[in-house]
Formats: C-alpha cells, structure tokens, sequence
C-alpha cells in the first residue's frame, strides 16, 4: 500500500510540475489573447528560443539563476521588435489572419533556430543545486521538478498580483474594454499593448527557460508547446487568469495520467477527454459571461 | 380576437440582475402592437426570449396556440416567427437581391438544396427583385449592401423578414436612425406587406407608436407597468411618470 | 459562352500536353500537385466560404488515404473500390470531426479540429498492425479500371487530372447552390442566418461531410501516386501546409488551391534539391502572400487580368 501511495504521489507531482510549466507558457499566449484579442502562433517560437537561451546560458558557466532572466529578456527583445512590426498591424485584423500571420512566422522561426543551432537535441547542463532526486514516500522524484513547481507558483501568483491587483493591470483592462475611454484620460494604448507583447513572449522564453529541463530543447518544440498552450487556454475558457490555472491543471493531469493508465494510447485518451470536456462546455472551464445582441 | 402570440410569467435574470420579471401580454392576430419603456427596460432581452436567442429563466411562450419553449430560433422561425435587430443584421458582402432572395429560398424549403437548386435559386431572385421593386429599390438589386445607405440597409432587412412571410413579425426599433421620409417608407412597405401579419414593435419615436399602433405595451425594468389603447396608455400616471417623463398632471 | 468552352479547354489542353511530353517524375510530381489541390480545394470551401478555420483537414485527407491503402492491400486496387472507400472515410471522419466541433465557433473550432486530428494521428501512428506505425504501408497493389491496370506514371496523372475536374466541378455547383449561398450566409452573419430560419449547424454539417468527400477522394488516390502513406500525411503540420497552400492561391476562389498546391510542392521539391532551408521559403512566401496579397495569387491574377483588360479597352 506504501508503494502504491507513493507512485501516486509521484505521479501527483509530476503532473504537478507539467502543470506548473503549462500555466507558464499558457498564460503567455491568454494575456495577448484576452487582453489584445491576438491570436499569436508564434508564441511556441518564443518558447523555444528561452530553451535555448537557458541552455547555452548554462554551458558558459555564469551564475545559473541569471538564465531564467536572460531568457525572459531575449524573448521579450524579440517580442517587442515583432510587436512593431508586423503584430501590431495585425491587432483589428480578424482571427484568421492573425493565424496565417503568426503560424507563418513560427515556420520562419522554427527553420532559423534549426539552422543556426541544428536538429540535435539539447540538454542543459543544470546547476549542483537542481540536479538528483530527493525521495518522497520512499520514491524518487527529480529536484528539477519541484523547482518547477515552486517556479510555478510563485510566478503565477506574481502575475495574478500584477494583472488584477495594481493600478497597471486596472489600465490594462480598461484598455481592452474601451480603448478610447483610457485614451481620453491621456494614456497612450498603443505603448500599453506594447508591454502586454513583451511580457507575453518573456514568459514564453522564461517557461522555455524552465522547461528545458523536463523536456529539452529540438526542432520541433515549438509546435508541441504552442499546441498545449493554445489547448491549455481553450480548455480553460478564454480571456481569464482563473480559467487558465483550471486549464493548465486539466491538461497536465490528463496527459500525466493517461500516461500512467493508457501508455500506448496516451495522447489518444487525453485528447479525448479534452474534447469531450470541451464539448460539454463549449466556452471552456471557466467562461468569461457573454451577453451578445 | 385570438391572440398569436401569449407571454405569461417570463423572466430573465443575468446574474443577480432580473432583466424581465413575470412578463405577460398577448399579441392578437394581425394586431400591431408597440412596446415602449425607457432604456434597459428590457425590451430586446423580451424579444432575444421570445424568438429563442435567450433563454429564458421562467415563464411559458405560445405561438399560435402551442407552446414554443425550449425550440431554437430556427425552429420558431419555421412556426411563423420572424423579427429584426436593432441595428440592421444584414449580409454585407452580398448584394440586396441575395440578401432577400436568402429568405426566400429558407421561405420556400429550398434553403438547403444542392441539386436542382439552380430552379429554386432563379425563382428565389426573381421574387426578391419583385420585392425590392416594391419598395422602390429595384435599382439597387445588384449593390452589395455594404455600399448602401443606412436608411436602405434597413428596408433590406425588413424586407428579408417579409420574406418569410411570418405570422408575427417583431421589429426593433426599425425606424431608428432613419429620416421621417425614410421612417414613413418603411413603415408603408411594412403595412402594405403584412395584411396577414401581427406586429410586434419597439421604437423610440413616441409619435410612430402611438400613430401607428393599435395597441401599446410599457416596461420599465424589467416588468410590464401598463397596456392599453394609445390614448388609454397616454393618460395613464404610471406610465406617465416612468416613461413620459411628466410628474405633475 | 466563349469564356466557359476556354475554362475547359484550356485545363484539358495543359493536361493533355503534360500528359505527352512530361517524363514520370514530372508527371507523378503533377499527380501529387492535382490531389493536393482538390483537398485544399475542399478546405477552401470551409476557409473561404464557411469561415470554419479547420486544422485538421489532413485527417480527413490522410484518413481516406489509409483507408484507401488497406483495402487495397485486402482486396486488390480496383479504382471504383480505392475511391469508394476514400470517399466514405472522408464522409465518416468529417461527420464525426462536425458533430463534435460545429457546435463551437473561431478559436474553439480551430483546438477542436486540432485535436480530432491528432486523434486521428495518434491511431495511425500506435496501430501498428494495421495501420504500419511510424513505418506507414509500402507495396500496394497497381490500380486497376476494368481490365486495365494503371500503374504508370502517366495513368495516374490522367486519373488525378480527371478527378480534380469532377472535383471542381462539384465544388463550384456546390458554392453556387442554395447550399452554398447559406454557408456564405452562416459566414457573413450567423445570426441572422438563424433568425432567417437556417440551422447553421445544418449548413456547416453538409459543407463538411462535401469536403470530407472531395478530400477523401483525393487522399485515396494519394498512397498510389505516392507509392507510400505514412503518419505525416494526418499530422497537423499537414493540415496547416493545406491552410498554406490555400492561403498562397488565394481563400474563395476555388481554383487558387491548385495554384497553392503547385507553389508549395514546387518549392518543397524543387528547392530542396539545391538548400535545406526550403522550410524558410515557404515561411517568406506564406507571410509575405499574407502581409501583400492577403486574397493570394488567385486575387492577384484576377487584378492583373482587370489590368490588361481595361489598357486593351
């Protein structure tokens, strides 16, 4: 029974530690979504390019906790060139374009990265602190993975504070409501949107950054990860903090567990069950109220 | 008078907010009834329940005698139900003759048809031209409606729910935004068209209602405060207070 | 009149020329081109005249091509039974991807297609008795017609090349009918469409199962033009290079998906002999159709021809 109490811990954790990365990288691409009504595909790019940044930030030797940093500011850099052109041209253009847009240039993204780095697949080389395992009901369970978790959690509850508690979360959203009430009262929305990109690819990065070391670095990544973030976020419900947070864990526990109990079919089930959770609640976990007409 | 139309006890709540609290009237048959109230007094999220778009949260509908609830739009639509938005909800890119000619076809059971739709598609146009012609829009047949004006926009939209020929019709506010010559147009094709159809009609302008209505139905948040004649709801307190704005008298 | 006897002799007269002076390469390259077309075609009818943005239409696409390849493998490679058998799992996937995903609109139909796509991959690549695995299915038997056997490269273009007529023409009388005009209708403004008395979900159900057909067919003559059919052909990178195709020809216009088709392929073929970074190319061109041309070169052919036209005037 022991046994049995502590696989199921582990595999708590574990889906735990997904989830935590999930919600990351998840409420990147949300805050863009909700706040800015932008669809961006490239938010997988992003992400890929935090592991990296991470990756070689480690093998150079300088303080390790600076990569988490480096990464969040490289992806954030190129965030902010993006946002200049072409995104923000893009911004009252319907859904389907910003889909073409942003997938078309996640293909140019993803053959760059593969051309400068190559196909092989990346390891970092992590920190003494980060490395082995520590044992939780006489099961091992990677260092890295709590960490993840802790990560997790902190960063998101930072954000929370940010987005609903301050005074620049309060502009943010009376800026998606009405852009040109905020205007009038001699805010520039333009700059605000600005800000909302960066630190929308920063945390992209920032969770590639994390995510390296559950996952690595390829060629490839990119469209894996936007794939769970963009179901992370339908999952969820679009447009709110709480629903991404229900998302991130769904998803995290449903690909955790279908591992366990289907391991061949395990993509299959979860995918499954997420569409079913989607088709009784067509607008997600938690939906934002609607009143149309 | 049969009524073709039967509210009783409706209600609608958008969180703690009660849109429409136990709401009940009758529309008579070929009868033209005006709905007034002051702004938020609920009339569009009555017309979102009555035609399906809304759920409501209590209360029963009847159509002609049977019992509506539960059916979606489209499915009120084929009973004789048709209505129009508050602003005009047309088909921008295509052009009035389609845009009418959509009705028609849905109208004729060919809405859905694929083959031998090329007979249903030349007649579906032929009657939509008939129809614009009418109404003095012939010219305009092959515009799309996104080059038309406002005024045309919304004679478009009312014709595509003539189309339909329903058997109760609910316009909101469909003379909004319009010019009196444009207003009185409208109004003309409306009456000329609907010998066989009630209507059911929310407007802002004070004299369309009563110079037109045969009977008029006041809400104020959410709740029905008086019906009547025009000349009953004109001298009527309640209503004179909550709408018309006059304290003293 | 003049106008419609050049749109079929002008396709016919290019087919036929190929048909006599391309050598099998060339022709089996025109092959794939034609059955990616018809399929990009089909998405075009939900892209362009649905506004049903559907990331999984390779699995509709693929699915008919493994369904082709097995009974093929079962029972011999008699056309009338390839194709029959593509078209009904083109129907059937479609079917069951819209009673799923139909109920929601924009983002949700696009994850939810996604992810019934990647269902359909997850089955291909895990079954593998059936189905090959990672492997996919190779040797499959020639495709035959009656008495005939059509396993040369120049049969299977002319196969390819009369399908994708019958496959246009079925497209466009289909936008044109009463069906069509509906769907348009359910794209340009849902709720009126429903106030009118339409089901949208019955609309957008037909236009899918039609392009679940059209893109079966196409995919059950793929694996023999192809001689192979693999777990790529399902994936959703698949579905977003037919959203690419489709974009690059031109959304709405039914006969840009060949144009798409042909500039992908081409480029995928043809530039990836010389350098690695075709994949870039694609990228460039895919924004660039979408920054400068957003209606694709469908619509920049048709400015051009206006062009000429009024300097002839």
């Amino acid at each position: 029974m022991p046994d049995f109490l502590g696989y199921a811990a582990i595999q708590t954790l574990n889906a735990l530690s997904f989830s935590a990365l999930l919600l990351l990288n998840g409420l990147g691409l949300s805050v863009v979504l909700s706040l800015m009504n932008f669809v961006n595909l490239a938010h997988g790019s992003f992400f890929l390019m935090g592991s990296y940044v991470a990756i070689f930030w480690l093998g150079t030797g300088a303080p390790w906790w600076l990569a988490f940093p480096a990464a969040f500011l490289a992806a954030g850099l190129a965030g902010a060139l993006l946002e200049r052109f072409p995104f923000r041209h893009f911004y009252a253009r319907p859904h389907l374009m910003q889909v073409l847009l942003t997938y078309g240039l996640s293909l140019i993204f993803a053959d760059l990265m593969r051309w400068g780095i190559g196909a092989q697949i990346l390891l970092p080389e992590l920190p003494g602190a980060l490395q082995g395992v520590v044992f939780i009901l006489d099961m091992p369970f990677p260092v890295f993975r709590l960490f993840l978790i802790a990560a997790g959690v902190a960063l998101g509850l930072l954000l929370w504070l940010l987005l609903d508690r301050t005074i620049w979360g309060a502009v943010l959203r009376a800026a998606v409501t009405d852009r040109g009430i905020v205007e009038t009262l001699g805010i520039d929305t333009r700059r605000v949107f600005t800000v909302v990109l960066v630190l929308s690819a920063g945390l992209g990065g920032l969770s590639g950054a994390l995510g390296a070391g559950m996952l690595a670095a390829y060629p490839g990544l990119d469209e894996e990860v936007l794939l769970l973030a963009l179901v992370t976020v339908v999952v969820g419900g679009l447009g709110s903090f709480g629903g991404t947070v229900a998302g991130a864990l769904v998803v995290g526990f449903a690909l955790t567990f279908s591992k366990v109990w289907f391991p061949e079919f395990a993509n299959l089930a979860a995918f499954a069950a997420l569409a079913l959770l989607l088709l009784l609640r067509p607008a997600g976990l938690v939906a934002p109220p609607l009143r149309r007409l | 008078m049969t009524a073709i139309l039967e509210l009783r006890g409706v209600g609608k709540r958008f969180g703690a907010f009660s849109a429409l609290r136990d709401v009940a009237f009758d529309v008579g048959e070929r009868e033209t009834v005006g709905l007034i109230g002051p702004n938020g007094a609920g009339k569009t999220t009555l017309f979102n329940v009555i035609t399906g778009f809304l759920r409501p949260d209590e209360g029963s509908i009847r159509l002609a005698g049977q019992s509506i609830d539960g059916m979606a739009p489209a499915q009120r639509v084929a009973r004789g139900l048709a209505r129009t938005f508050q602003t005009a909800m047309v088909f921008p890119g295509l052009t009035a003759r389609e845009n009418i000619a959509m009705a028609v076809r849905q109208h004729a059971g060919d809405g859905l048809r694929w083959f031998g739709g090329a007979r249903a598609a030349s007649a579906a146009a032929e009657i939509a031209v008939r129809l614009l012609g009418d109404a003095g829009l012939a010219h305009r047949a092959e515009t799309p409606l996104r080059d038309m004006s406002h005024g045309e926009r919304r004679i478009v939209d009312a014709l595509m729910s003539l189309a339909l020929s329903p058997r109760l019709l609910l316009l909101d506010e469909p003379t909004a935004g319009l010019t009196r010559a444009e207003s009185d147009r409208l109004l003309g094709i409306l009456r000329r068209n609907h010998a066989d159809t009630a209507l059911l009609l929310v407007a802002h302008d004070i004299d369309i209602v009563f110079g037109h209505c045969d009977r008029v139905v006041v809400m104020e948040l959410g709740r029905v405060i008086g019906s009547g004649t025009p000349a009953e709801v004109r001298e009527d307190a309640e209503v004179r207070r909550a709408y018309l704005g006059s304290t003293g008298g | 009149m003049k106008r419609n006897i050049a749109m079929v002799a002008l396709p016919a007269a290019a087919a036929a020329a190929a048909a006599l002076l391309a050598d099998d390469f060339v022709l089996r390259f025109l092959a794939e081109i034609l059955l990616f077309g018809i399929a990009v075609m089909s998405l075009d009818i939900l892209i362009g005249f649905g506004g049903l943005m559907s990331l999984g239409h390779a699995a509709l696409f693929g699915g008919a091509a493994y369904a082709a390849a097995i009974a093929a493998r079962q029972w011999g490679g008699d056309v009338a039974l390839v194709l029959g058998s593509g078209i009904a799992t083109g129907m059937v996937l479609a079917a069951l991807m819209g009673v799923v995903v139909l109920r929601s609109g924009h983002l949700f139909l696009l994850i939810l297609t996604l992810l019934m796509g990647q269902m359909v991959w997850e089955v291909a690549f895990h079954w593998r008795e059936v189905t090959g695995g990672a492997d996919g299915l190779r040797g499959l038997p020639a495709l035959s017609l009656g008495p005939w056997t059509l396993s040369t490269a120049r049969a299977l273009f002319l196969l390819a090349a009369l399908l994708a007529a019958v496959a246009f023409v079925v497209g466009r009388s289909f936008v044109a009918a009463p069906i069509g005009r509906a769907l348009v209708g359910t794209r340009e403004e849902p709720i009126r469409m429903a106030a009118l008395g339409y089901s949208l979900f019955a609309v957008r159900f037909r236009a899918l199962v039609l392009a679940g057909a059209l893109a079966g067919a196409a995919g059950a003559l793929f694996p023999f033009v192809n001689l192979y059919v693999g777990p790529q052909s399902v994936h959703w990178t698949q579905s977003a290079a037919m959203v690419i195709m489709l974009v690059i020809g031109g959304i709405g216009s039914l006969w840009g998906a060949f144009i798409g088709s042909a500039v992908y392929l081409g480029i995928q073929t043809y530039l990836s002999a010389y350098t690695d970074r075709w994949q870039l190319c694609v990228g460039l061109v895919f924004v660039l159709t979408v920054l400068l041309l957003p209606n694709g070169i469908a619509s920049g052919l048709r400015i051009l021809r206006d062009r000429l036209r009024r300097r002839g005037a």
